[in-house]
């Protein structure tokens, strides 16, 4: 139980110790030394029966209670004992020098479920801690509650409330099936199952509580509207979800009653009114199962119905008619005169709920209706009062309400504490005094604000409560050392207003000497006043706190707790709490109730262990205050992951290290990436080596065998041959040539596509006579004059192989397409550069492109005519070359008038390599 | 006289015949590896000019060459192979004695240009 019970020693009369269990909710048995029982109070009795064999029933009880008892009896034991199993408790209580035990015992609902066989496994699956939870839950459940064991679609725990409601025992409900609580085809047409699947899977997915209107199925098979509320339970295994089952029939019943009521009296009514017969109103009014009067036009009575004297009853008694309606009810409010007035003139209203103090100053409402009655069809005869007493239903439906708010109230959060208490002379003092300073009230009258009644066990660790304080003396204004004064003025306020609820802020001093900030909530328990408060209080100590970290560490923090992507995970040494956000859990798995017991270092790979405790100690000293440094972790499910951590240490006012927050990116599926990338590269770089070796060595070997025979081929021309023979023996010698050039080509090809661009130093005057220093000894190039001109301005840097690939082909395409047949073949070669490019001109006076030709001569294996001396690759080489080193080339021609190739190539002085 | 260093006879055979073309005044002596070359340099023959291949079994161009100027000897290097590739004519620049890179076949233009700056013609 969440109560703490008074432990209470020493040597009182046993009956007169005893009765002070008698109206106690938990029942509680007195065994004398032999063993027998003494005494138990109303609830044993209710709950087990009246004798200590109805108890022995359970197997569990009976198992170990000899034990327990005995080793009370046998004073070895002081104290008390506790029963796991079966949550009981025996105590060692000595009185006028007789040793008694007494025992608590959980509630039959309760001990059954502990106890019963299947159930008992249900619940061992569960952690002890959720048990604990879960059982804590059905304890202080005041409506029918039950356990659902989401995973397994089973219920795991019902309470007594349950067991009323649904017409089932505990353990039938425990062996029910889902869809045996379902209504079928609900009043709204939608089937119950999905109704309640719907918001049972939303409560799921979002973690929140959800409250829908539904039908539960009695045992007897009649449906009860209801108000399901249900809440996933912050347990460590498994998915469990707190189901409150509010009855809502009485509302419905209600409703319907009134709206029957008021419909039958207006059919009635209006058919009088109508029939303008004074002997049939009559008839109607006296006769009529609702209180209805008649009134004459100066408000004195003509009819009246039975009821309506039991309604508003008078001193008169029965005998009011004639007598006037104002003086018989000196308390009617002048608005319902003035709506008496507004019906003389013809205008009826009515209200569905009114409230006015009755004859003794109470409370009270009513549902009314004034409606104007004619004499002649023409002139009103004065008014037809219809006026039902509802203050029961009111007053019920505010108790229903009252209850549901503080089971709201109650079981909203596990976090909220409450307490409650009687006041009654607080009240009166308020009531009695409406102009008193509420600074008295906090000042002189103390012992006035009443005496708790009881708390939960929030409470006792908000304030430090020892176990065994007694509820009574517990005066929890003595704590507050803030807010005091504010918090009486609201509820001196509250009262005198009558406001049912209000909120406050106040700071206690608890009995560990800790300043607690509380959030409290004032209900007055019901409304009027009994004199009981109910007390919600919150501790927001730690959220204010973590609030005032987060607005210190900037906004940074905030946008990343509010990150989708970003994890974040608050860690406060001090008070030994961890926070974490959504995208934490979706990285790591676990929920912030996982957190509770474990902490960052508890999901690092051990190899990060070292790191960590070093990034600590640079935060304590304050080396370091902020750290981003890459970690690997095990996520629940084990797999592991990369994530790149971001962690900033958290000061107090006084420069201590409190905390830190980290902020963690999954960057696991980028890592891979990165190093599949890295390691294809690698792969891809070696290849490309292996690539170069072998079309060098490819190229070297296959033209070592072709130059063997173009050599020969030379040395046989030379000897006396005849002139078929010379003439074959050139055609040979062009083939050879091709060939060797074509190997060449695709050399060439292969080392551009694959190669990284060098950064070559290149003196352009040099380079240039270099190139074509080669074809001096051509075929005809003596024909050709050849000009050289170079303006080179700074140092040029480019790649020297690429460059002369280009520069080669086209001095080699100008020596081979000459045209003999002029007079002044030449070629004019123009270089410029400066520090941003260089730009060569290649012109010469030969056989020219054929314009149809010119846009393709640049594409692979294009060559403009079949007996065309090239292979068709080097100009497609040459573009490709040029690309590569970020160029440009143009070509322009006139067939038979010669050629010009212009192409510009990037300096690239300033350009940093990329090798390392 | 003017040693050809190369591991193919052809080549030699062809080389041989192609200077003789251009110059009577140069006996030729050939060798197919670059042992037996350094072997009759090292016993105080002196060609005029060596004409070096680049890739020979066992000891190749470049290995020649690293023992020829270890020995400081002074006679012009010119390599003649059919690699087109630029980093064997760059290192080819990095020896000394080495006064030009041929790319075979050698023709007798080539070769005359190259006899007539020895000043062998």
């Amino acid at each position: 139980m969440s109560l703490y019970q008074p432990t209470i020693v020493g040597s009182t009369a046993v009956s007169q110790y005893c009765s002070l269990f008698d109206s106690n909710q938990n029942p509680i048995l007195l065994l004398d030394s032999i063993g027998e029982m003494v005494y138990c109070n109303q609830s044993f009795i209710s709950q087990f029966g009246e004798t200590k064999e109805d108890l022995l029933e359970f197997n569990d009880v009976s198992k170990v209670w000899d034990q327990y008892t005995t080793s009370i009896f046998d004073g070895e034991k002081e104290g008390v004992l506790y029963d796991e199993v079966t949550s009981m408790e025996f105590r060692r209580l000595v009185l006028n020098d007789e040793v008694f035990c007494m025992v608590s015992l959980p509630t039959h609902a309760k001990l059954t479920l502990l106890t019963s066989g299947t159930k008992t496994n249900q619940i061992s699956r569960m952690a002890s801690a959720d048990q604990e939870l879960i059982n804590s839950v059905l304890d202080n459940a005041p409506d029918a509650m039950l356990v659902l064991d989401y995973d397994n679609q089973v219920y795991v725990a019902a309470n007594d409330r349950a067991e009323q409601l649904l017409g089932y025992s505990v353990e039938e409900i425990l062996d029910l099936k889902l869809g045996e609580l379902s209504p079928g085809l609900m009043k709204s047409g939608e089937i119950g199952a999905e109704v309640a699947t719907k918001y049972l899977d939303s409560c799921i997915k979002s973690g929140k509580r959800v409250i829908f209107e539904w039908q539960v199925r009695h045992k007897n098979g009649t449906l009860i509207p209801c108000e399901i509320s249900v809440f996933k339970l912050p347990t460590q295994n498994g998915t469990y979800v707190r189901t409150s089952i509010l009855d809502i029939s009485f509302r419905e019943d209600l409703e319907k009653r009134i709206q029957q009521t008021r419909k039958e009296y207006e059919e009635n009514v209006d058919e009088a009114i109508k029939s303008q017969r004074e002997d049939q109103l009559r008839a109607f009014v006296r006769d009529s199962p609702i209180p209805v009067a008649m009134l004459d036009s100066n408000m004195n009575y003509l009819f009246v119905a039975r009821d309506w004297v039991e309604t508003f009853p008078t001193e008169f008694g029965e005998d009011i008619i004639g007598r006037n309606h104002y003086e018989l009810n000196p308390h009617i409010p002048m608005r319902w005169k003035l709506v008496h007035k507004a019906a003389l003139k013809g205008n009826a209203q009515g209200m569905k709920r009114d409230k006015y103090k009755d004859r003794d100053g109470k409370d009270a409402w009513c549902q009314w209706d004034v409606r104007p009655w004619y004499l002649d069809g023409k002139h009103i005869g004065g008014i037809i009062i219809y006026a039902q007493n509802i203050t029961e239903d009111v007053e019920a439906e505010n108790k229903m309400l009252e209850q549901e708010r503080k089971f709201k109230h109650f079981f909203n959060s596990d976090s909220i504490g409450w307490i409650e208490i009687k006041a009654p002379q607080l009240l009166d003092v308020i009531r009695q005094d409406p102009d008193l300073d509420f600074r008295k009230i906090a000042e002189f009258h103390k012992s006035q604000l009443g005496t708790v009644l009881r708390y939960n066990r929030k409470i006792a660790d908000i304030f430090g409560l020892p176990i065994d304080q007694v509820p009574e003396e517990f005066e929890p204004i003595r704590y507050v050392v803030e807010g005091r004064e504010e918090l009486a003025g609201k509820l001196f306020a509250a009262v005198r207003d009558n406001i049912e609820s209000f909120d406050g802020e106040i700071v206690i001093e608890n009995k560990y000497g800790e300043l607690r900030n509380l959030n409290v909530n004032v209900h007055f328990t019901l409304a009027g006043g009994s004199g009981e408060i109910l007390y919600g209080v919150q501790d927001v100590t730690d959220l204010k706190e973590s609030v005032k970290a987060l607005r210190e560490s900037e906004e940074r923090y905030r946008t990343m707790f509010d990150s989708n992507s970003l994890g974040v995970i608050y860690t406060n040494y001090g008070q030994g709490m961890v926070k974490i956000n959504e995208s934490f859990t979706e990285i790591f798995g676990y929920t912030e109730g996982d957190m509770q017991t474990l902490d960052e270092n508890d999901m690092l790979l051990p190899e990060y262990h070292d790191l960590n405790r070093q990034i600590t100690e640079d935060f304590r000293t304050g080396v370091k205050r902020y750290i981003s440094v890459e970690k690997e972790y095990k996520r629940k499910d084990g797999r592991k992951i990369i994530a790149q951590t971001s962690s900033s240490a958290l000061y107090d006012d006084s420069g201590l290290h409190y905390g830190n927050v980290t902020i963690i990116e999954d960057i696991t599926e980028r890592k891979t990436a990165e190093l599949k990338i890295r390691k294809q590269n690698e792969e891809l770089k070696k290849i490309n080596q292996e690539l170069d070796q072998f079309v060098y060595s490819a190229a070297h070997d296959l033209r070592a065998p072709i130059a063997n025979v173009m050599g020969l081929v030379k040395l046989i021309r030379i000897e006396e041959i005849s002139e078929t023979a010379q003439h074959y023996l050139a055609l040979q010698e062009k083939s050879l040539a091709k060939l060797d050039e074509f190997i060449k080509s695709i050399v060439d090809y292969s080392r551009n596509s694959r190669l990284d661009i060098a950064k070559d130093e290149i003196n352009l005057d040099e380079f240039v006579n270099e190139v074509v220093d080669q074809y001096r000894f051509s075929e005809n190039a003596e024909k050709l004059k050849i000009d050289i001109q170079v303006d080179q301005k700074g140092k040029f840097i480019s790649d020297n192989n690429r460059l002369s690939v280009v520069m080669n082909n086209l001095v080699s395409n100008a020596v081979r397409y000459m045209d003999v047949e002029k007079d002044d073949c030449f070629l004019n070669i123009r270089v410029s550069s400066d520090k941003d490019m260089a730009k060569v001109q290649v012109e010469d006076n030969g056989i020219g492109i054929e314009q149809e030709h010119l846009e393709s001569i640049f594409q692979l294996f294009y060559r403009a005519s079949s007996n065309s001396k090239g292979t068709g690759i080097g100009l497609y080489i040459v573009k490709e070359t040029v690309d590569k080193l970020k160029g440009k080339i143009d070509v322009s021609s006139e067939y038979g008038k010669g050629t010009t190739f212009t192409v510009t190539f990037k300096n690239f002085l300033g350009v940093k390599s990329k090798k390392k | 006289m003017i040693f050809l260093i190369d591991d193919d006879d052809i080549q030699n055979l062809i080389n041989t015949k192609v200077i003789s073309l251009v110059s009577d005044q140069h006996p030729v002596k050939a060798f197919t590896s670059a042992e037996m070359a350094l072997e009759t340099l090292s016993a105080g023959e002196q060609p005029k000019l060596i004409f070096l291949d680049i890739n020979m079994p066992k000891m190749n161009g470049w290995d020649f060459l690293d023992v020829y100027h270890e020995r400081n000897l002074p006679i012009d290097v010119y390599m003649l192979s059919s690699s087109i590739n630029n980093k064997d004519i760059e290192k080819s620049k990095t020896y000394e004695s080495v006064k030009g890179f041929i790319c075979k076949p050698l023709v007798v233009e080539k070769l005359t240009e190259i006899l007539k700056e020895e000043n062998l013609i």
